[in-house]
């Protein structure tokens, strides 16, 4: 059985699932609901990577987007506010 | 007598391998609706937790399957800094001071 089919199929299936995370990123009101969306989205970009093997990437993409930019963006939720304000 | 005990483990091992991944994608499916509604951000950061971590596992079930061991180091490192973003909500939550 060949395997490279299978990781094809993964991949398309996590990118449609990155863009429908985007999306709820986008669109919601509560920003930190958006940093954990916006984390999901990072998860399936290394799986992405992960598949079409490149772990030098994985480990740099895995440390920048799930380590220091929640980071940056929790620091920041917390001197603007939770809430965005619309109008 | 040895050739009849001969046992194709190449064979055994994709296929146990491949049907657990079943079980792998019906959790992912689980998870992903319990961030999708989870009522308050604790579940949300729970569940994502939960998901990097079955996804570290399946990372590993897919080095083996795809014969290329140099991979597995990120499953390690997907381990490692999934963590980071509990403690960083946790903080958050708390209201104490990130970083100190």
């Amino acid at each position: 059985m060949d395997y490279v089919d299978l990781a094809f199929v993964l991949m398309g299936s996590v990118a449609l699932l990155s863009v429908a995370f985007t999306f709820l990123a986008i669109r919601t009101r509560d920003l930190m609901n958006a940093v954990i969306f916006s984390s999901v989205q990072s998860i399936a970009y290394a799986l992405i990577y992960f598949l079409l093997m490149a772990p030098d990437i994985v480990l740099v993409y895995i440390a920048v987007s799930v380590g220091i930019y929640p980071l940056i963006l929790i620091l920041l939720i917390k001197k603007v506010g939770r809430l965005e304000v619309t109008g | 007598m040895g050739r009849m005990l001969m046992i194709d483990l190449e064979w055994w091992v994709e296929s146990c391998l491949t049907l657990l991944m079943i079980p792998y994608f019906v959790a992912f499916l689980l998870y992903m609706v319990r961030i999708l509604k989870g009522p308050t951000l604790s579940d949300r950061v729970l569940a994502v937790d939960a998901l990097g971590y079955d996804l570290a596992a399946f990372m590993t079930v897919l080095t083996i399957l795809l014969k290329s061991p140099i991979i597995i180091v990120c499953s390690v490192v997907l381990i490692l800094w999934i963590f980071s973003l509990d403690i960083y909500v946790a903080k958050y939550l708390e209201a104490k001071e990130l970083g100190g």
